[in-house]
């Protein structure tokens, strides 16, 4: 400790143990605080209290260095009137005993202030009527400036012993640990709010560019389906009017001619259609439902039966179980297999169709049989690519787009499928979903994620 | 409606316009059908502007097959000059259009058109189409023929 010259010896410090171990408990109690609040004020003005009391003065405070490194202010404090705790300042100047404290590091003491000649006071000390001042530097963190000094102030000249500046030393490190600490969550938690803002920024980008790039491709895949769909319309219908009131102008040959130019529209329009509900899938989020799937079969069967005639034969369950599935695409799926079955039956016959189910565990498998031409082993899996064909359109029409819808409206449903087949042997496809209640399978789809 | 009720079908492709009107023959409607190439032109005529002020030989249609895609004024800016004068808020307009899309199917009901179809692709069903807008709209719906 500094003594100065006009100060006397310090009096002994109170040797009283019962004093000196309450002091002691009640630093320890201060310590459990400085290391769990959170809040910094609260442990400032804590100390404060308990400093003061401890010693037994009347006012007490922390002043907080500031950023330009000249300024103190009054961060915490008991005993002040009001105006004084978080707006007086003091300069910590050469000639000041804060500004002196802080250079030097060492606890400063004025044991009187009216006499005191090496610094001056702010005016608001000694407005408070403070008399005398004991000054300890709250230090900072390797490399850091210190954080501030704490102070205790008696209204009556008094000296300060060297064990009152240890006593707040004590005080005083505890304070610099809690700041330290605090400095250092406040730190990690900044850091946390930059990288979490940035996250969102990148999350709210990509995003924004997802739909973008989505509405592009609706747009395109629109575009493209609408203006091909035009001079189509143009071929399929005069090439039909040719036909039909023509037909005594035009010779076999000619009248074949026209055919194949309707058949060519007819292809294209399913092509454009298939292309559609494939591209589409690709980007829908599948919302899912309850489905009966036993009506929307009866519902694809009966149009099949429309559509093939007299050529084929289905045979379905009156009901089947319920599922977790997207009706329109589940419609879909079932549609393009039934015409499957359907279309590929053996040269000559009636195709025999045949669809059952049966339960999995919590999953339903609808088959769709059928005793048509069947697929040979090796190319059972080709066959579920997009415009994978095994015949020429002469022999079986098809856009090689059917199964693969198959599998991207399965695959958006959670669902899987397969095929059990041989060549010659007919074929029995087979999609699998979700049984109604079980929608654990289910997982939040994204755009484009499959 | 009488069967010397005037048509307008404003069409810019030909082929369509083509198509629609044999169509119309096929399903034997005598009402003259005339056709406009572009949305211009359409609002000249059922605003009785530059030649088309001479009604004797430009009468008011009695039906409107509007398509949406046009040049110069789209339809819809037809669709909204046909509801705003007097002339012809009530005269009947059926937008045909190969447009599927929602966006497009709101405005159009929201610029008053009494119906909205989709252009088929096929040569039977545009015949089908055109059936059933006979039987409808021709026959049997009630216009406020003033």
């Amino acid at each position: 400790m500094v003594t100065t010259a006009a100060s006397a010896v310090g009096e002994p410090s109170t040797a009283d143990p019962h004093e000196l171990l309450r002091q002691q408990t009640t630093l320890a109690r201060f310590g459990e605080l400085a290391l769990r609040s959170d809040d910094l004020d609260e442990i400032l003005t804590e100390a404060c209290r308990l400093a003061g009391e401890a010693l037994g003065t009347d006012l007490a405070k922390v002043v907080e260095l500031q950023p330009d490194g000249r300024t103190l202010k009054v961060r915490a404090g008991v005993g002040w009137p009001p105006g004084v705790v978080g707006v007086a300042t003091i300069m910590a100047e050469d000639d000041t005993s804060e500004g002196y404290a802080l250079k030097t590091g060492e606890p400063m003491v004025s044991p009187n202030i009216a006499t005191e000649t090496r610094f001056r006071y702010a005016q608001f000390l000694i407005d408070a009527g403070a008399k005398a001042v004991a000054n300890v530097i709250i230090i900072g963190s390797k490399d850091q400036p210190a954080y501030g000094i704490l102070q205790v102030d008696s209204l009556k000249p008094r000296e300060f012993t060297d064990g009152d500046t240890i006593f707040l030393r004590g005080y005083a490190n505890l304070i610099a640990a809690a700041v330290a600490r605090l400095r250092a969550v406040e730190e990690v938690r900044a850091e946390e709010a930059r990288q979490r803002a940035s996250l969102e920024q990148q999350v709210a980008d990509r995003t924004e560019a997802l739909g973008r790039s989505n509405a592009q491709l609706d747009a395109f895949a629109y575009t493209i389906s609408h203006d091909l769909r035009a001079p189509l319309r143009a071929m399929e219908g005069f090439a039909r009017i040719l036909l039909d009131e023509y037909s005594e102008r035009l010779d076999a040959t000619a009248e074949r001619y026209a055919a194949r130019i309707v058949s060519a529209a007819e292809r294209m329009e399913r092509l454009i259609n298939d292309l559609l509900a494939y591209s589409r899938l690709q980007r829908t989020t599948v919302e899912p439902r309850i489905v009966d799937m036993g009506r929307t079969a009866q519902r694809v069967v009966a149009e099949a039966r429309t559509e093939f005639g007299d050529g084929v034969k289905i045979a379905l369950p009156e009901t089947m179980p319920r599922v977790v599935a997207e009706p329109a695409v589940l419609s879909q799926v079932i549609t393009n297999l039934v015409a499957n079955a359907a279309k590929f039956r053996r040269e000559g016959t009636i195709a025999h169709v045949r669809l059952w189910t049966e339960m999995l565990g919590d999953r339903v498998r609808l088959w769709v049989e059928d005793d048509g031409i069947g697929i040979a082993p090796e190319h059972q899996a080709r066959i579920f690519d997009v415009f994978e064909r095994l015949h020429g359109q002469e022999a079986y029409p098809g856009t090689g787009i059917g199964l693969a819808i198959v599998r991207k409206g399965v695959e958006c449903m959670d669902g899987t499928f397969g095929v059990v087949s041989g060549l010659g042997e007919g074929s029995r496809f087979w999609i699998e979903l979700p049984a109604e209640g079980n929608d654990a399978g289910w997982t939040e789809q994204q755009p484009g994620s499959r | 409606m009488n069967d010397e009720a005037t048509i307008l079908l404003v069409e810019d492709n030909s082929d369509d316009a083509e198509l629609i009107a044999y169509a119309f023959r096929k399903v034997g409607i005598t009402n003259p059908l005339f056709r406009l190439a572009d949305g211009d032109a359409a609002v000249e005529y059922l605003g009785g502007t530059g030649k088309y002020a001479d009604r004797l030989h430009y009468p008011l249609p009695a039906l409107i097959l509007l398509d949406l895609k046009l040049p110069k004024r789209s339809g819809f800016e037809v669709l909204a000059f046909v509801r705003g004068q007097k002339a012809t808020r009530h005269t009947t307009v059926v937008v045909l259009s190969s447009s599927n899309q929602q966006a497009d199917i709101e405005r159009a009901y929201d610029l008053g058109a009494n119906s909205y179809l989709i252009k088929p692709v096929n040569r039977d069903k545009l015949i089908e189409l055109v059936r059933s807008l006979d039987a409808y709209w021709l026959k049997l719906n009630q216009a406020d023929t003033r």
